[in-house]
């Protein structure tokens, strides 16, 4: 950021010159003469920021019936700012700003005439929900905390405005609830914030990894939403919501790796339901990177576990297969890869092509050819689908490559194999921390309070803090 | 760097690719379902395996292959049958070993030494069968019906467990425990092929490993109900014959849990005492008579039942004592309790000394939905 300051000149002409220069004669700046008075007068814009309404009505319509007020009465904008650092001026020219340069005058005004071109408030279509609000982020940081702010109308919602990147700066919205959030996390955040030293910040997935506790570790140790109601609800809890000048992501901190397995839904249904699904997601990260390797151990090392009539079954579908079952496993995972990556770019119409060629084409077909077996299609095809259903698309992402080196270790060693990579993995989940708090919280350390609302969702009124409660 | 590198691959391939010696892909295997033991005249073992041949595809169904071979020992001749089978033969998924009598009546720990010696041979899950004839006989039906005769064989045990012909089952590890185990014996069930047909015909009593006597099906399930056990159903036909109840009847016993009382008592000169009574409630069946089965009749038919049952439980008992046979544990109790007298015992000679007194009492507490 160029924090030098330039005193207006004088004269008109040494003023617009300067502002040209310093905008390398961009060709969106626009400087539209007009007198005030009888003295020489430019507006200066650029017209890719400026609302051309707004200027016609807040500041031309007014100036052609002058009759003898100050321009400081005339001007009708929202703000308006007399200065004689052009640099500020320029500042000014960047965020949507009109400058008025006067002929004579070493000051100048700064009118605000930002457009706004804004996306409406939908519901963002990775987190859609069946029942509750259905708003989501927009890429206007002001929009977003108003979103939050209509969820915690208290005075006690605290924002933080930080600016990162150097030649781009950015601003960045830190969200709190004053007495709900630990002071120590607070400052914690602020210290990491600060010491963001980058030329620019492209994305809340910069801020994301620079701030990481563990950048090496395979697990998110953010959680990231569109929802304003999902916002709210983690800064009631006591975290940090992050949000990005044009960015519809939040970043929520600290994470842990059940609040992965949470969805808004979860609280909007009845207990009984919530705690079902739950509990089928839970099991689902069993399945969504277990399940693969644990077929290969069986096959290679362990068939004598199988039912005799499975068996068989078994049996039969792998004898054309001439590839030992990791291999035919790689396969297979390579190819689901490659449709998903392919479907996730395509536009939805041509995403439905792809479904079919996936999914009957090449399912059917390559199990005609001997490539894979039947078996082997519906373990992976399981896998997928319960990789799927974790609601976080960083986590779902995470489980996804944990797979391979789990089949790698059920190919060399069997179930034994699958033991020690289970080991090393949770080893590695108890250790992790995000922002000072521990990420396999509440199974290790554990807390049996915490185990409430982790596997099952309990009602409310067992799980919520009454209202003179203290912290949990 | 490249030294470096290449000594890193070389530590981390032996330390990862070790793994690889237990690999075997379930591809390969040639699954050998059921096993037939039988000795020869030359004293030699002739194992009767039937292979089960991979399908060709997942939809269409097994066939299966009956091979034998004779060899000095039983994993001598599964050595002679690997050179005659195709491919690898496994007995992983076995789930019955059928012995021949004759066999059976020479011990059964030779034979089976391999099966708990190698961890490979799986020994929880596998039925033992004694028939009175030759194995392989039973083996070479090949299939009975749409079955193929390991699946046969199982599924026959199976039910006759459930109608408590022998129970709980017996499988290779319980079996192992009676051998290994001086005051416990066991039986096994015992089949037979009558033309062709493979029936069931009661069950092979031994002692230590022996195959010493057999009981006929009717006093089977009296075993196990002497064991204090049934399966699903223990069903028993009894002919009364007393006045205006005369007529069959057909009661279950099994439905409700047996009482058992067992003690072992010893006397002061040393002699064991053996208290084995049992309290069994019916449900009636069928029942041929003319005369309603009133409150009063059914006082009648509890006292005759019981009569009658008692009756058949010491023949049992004796016939058990006859084969020298310690199914209910006796010495295990001694064992136990009286161990200095166990010491002085010689228990394969003493065993038929014992004292045993046996009462069984019925009581029907449903008669049907008619009287």
């Amino acid at each position: 950021m160029n924090e030098s300051s330039q005193h207006a000149f004088f004269s008109l002409e040494q003023n617009t010159k300067y502002i040209q220069k310093a905008l390398f004669d961009t060709h969106d700046l626009k400087i539209k003469h007009h007198p005030y008075k009888d003295t020489q007068g430019a507006l200066i814009y650029l017209e890719s920021l400026v609302d051309p309404a707004l200027i016609e009505r807040n500041i031309l319509a007014p100036m052609s019936f002058a009759e003898g007020k100050s321009l400081s009465e005339l001007f009708t904008t929202l703000r308006m700012e007399r200065s004689n650092d052009l640099e500020k001026g320029i500042q000014g020219l960047m965020q949507g700003s009109c400058l008025y340069v006067l002929d004579g005058d070493d000051e100048f005004y700064a009118l605000t005439t930002p457009a706004k071109y804004e996306r409406s408030i939908t519901e963002p279509e990775n987190e859609a929900i069946v029942r509750g609000p259905h708003n989501g982020f927009i890429e206007n940081l002001t929009v977003n905390l108003h979103l939050v702010r209509q969820h915690i109308g208290t005075p006690d919602l605290t924002v933080r405005y930080h600016t990162v990147g150097n030649t781009v700066p950015r601003k960045v919205a830190m969200l709190y609830v004053q007495n709900l959030c630990d002071n120590e996390l607070v400052q914690k955040v602020e210290r990491r914030l600060s010491e963001i030293s980058l030329d620019t910040v492209m994305s809340t997935g910069f801020i994301q990894e620079l701030m990481e506790d563990n950048p090496f570790s395979i697990f998110p140790q953010h959680v990231n939403t569109e929802r304003p109601d999902h916002t709210s609800a983690y800064l009631v809890d006591g975290h940090i919501a992050l949000i990005l000048e044009g960015d519809p992501t939040a970043l929520i901190v600290p994470a842990c790796f059940f609040t992965f397995y949470q969805t808004p839904d979860d609280y909007n249904n009845r207990w009984m339901i919530a705690s079902f699904i739950r509990f089928i997601r839970l099991i689902s990260f069993i399945t969504a990177f277990q399940l693969p390797a644990i077929y290969i151990a069986t096959v290679s090392f362990h068939s004598n576990v199988l039912p005799i009539q499975l068996f068989f079954t078994v049996q039969g579908s792998l004898t054309r297969v001439p590839y030992p079952p990791i291999v035919e496993a790689m396969i297979l995972e390579l190819i689901f890869e490659l449709l998903r990556e392919a479907g996730l770019r395509l536009p939805s119409r041509v995403g439905q092509t792809i479904g079919i060629v996936g999914g009957l084409v090449i399912g059917d077909a390559i199990v005609k050819a001997g490539l894979v077996s039947y078996t082997m299609t519906i373990v992976v095809a399981l896998t997928a689908i319960s990789s799927f259903l974790i609601p976080s698309n960083e986590m779902s992402s995470s489980l996804r490559i944990l797979r391979f080196p789990l089949m790698i270790a059920a190919a060399l060693f069997g179930y034994i194999g699958i033991a020690f990579g289970l080991t090393l993995l949770f080893v590695h989940l108890c250790k992790l921390e995000s922002f000072g708090k521990p990420y396999f919280y509440p199974i290790a350390p554990l807390k049996f309070q915490g185990l409430k609302d982790t596997f099952s969702r309990f009602p409310v009124w067992n799980i919520r803090k009454k209202a003179q409660g203290n912290d949990n | 760097m490249k030294r470096s590198v290449a000594v890193l691959g070389a530590v981390l391939s032996t330390a990862m690719l070790a793994g690889c010696w237990d690999r075997e892909y379930l591809k390969d295997l040639n699954l050998a379902y059921s096993v037939g033991f039988d000795l020869t005249k030359d004293k030699k073992i002739k194992e009767t395996v039937e292979l089960i041949i991979p399908p060709e595809s997942e939809q269409s169904g097994t066939k299966n292959e009956i091979h034998s071979a004779v060899g000095p020992t039983t994993r001598g001749s599964s050595n002679e049958l690997r050179a005659r089978v195709r491919g690898n033969m496994r007995v992983l998924k076995n789930g019955v070993q059928v012995i021949g009598k004759d066999l059976a009546l020479n011990g059964l720990k030779p034979p089976m030494d391999v099966n708990f010696r190698d961890p490979d041979n799986p020994s929880s899950n596998v039925r033992l069968i004694i028939t009175d004839g030759e194995a392989s006989e039973i083996i070479g039906q090949k299939e009975v019906g749409e079955l193929k005769i390991g699946e046969f064989l199982i599924q026959k045990i199976e039910s006759l467990e459930k109608m408590s012909l022998f129970y709980p089952p017996e499988t290779m590890d319980t079996v192992f425990k009676a051998l290994k185990d001086p005051g416990q014996d066991f039986a096994l069930p015992y089949i037979g092929l009558e033309g062709k047909e493979i029936v069931a015909k009661g069950v092979a009593l031994f002692h230590d490993q022996y195959f010493t006597g057999e009981l006929n099906i009717e006093d089977s399930i009296m075993l196990v109900l002497l064991k204090g056990r049934s399966g699903d159903n223990a069903r028993l036909t009894k002919k009364i014959d007393d006045g205006p109840l005369r007529g069959n009847i057909s009661f279950n016993v099994g439905k409700k849990k047996v009482k058992r009382t067992f003690k072992v008592m010893v006397g002061k000169n040393g002699e064991v005492h053996v208290q084995l009574n049992i309290k069994l409630k019916g449900l009636i069946e069928e029942y041929t008579g003319s005369h309603p089965l009133t409150e009063e009749s059914l006082v009648r038919v509890n006292q005759e039942l019981s009569d009658i049952l008692t009756r058949q439980a010491r023949d049992v008992v004796r016939s058990l004592q006859k084969a020298n046979c310690d199914i209910f544990g006796v010495g295990r109790e001694l064992i136990a309790y009286h161990n200095s007298l166990w010491k002085q015992k010689d228990w394969s000679k003493e065993y038929q000394e014992v004292q045993f007194h046996t009462d069984v009492q019925v009581s029907i507490i449903n008669t049907g939905i008619i009287q």
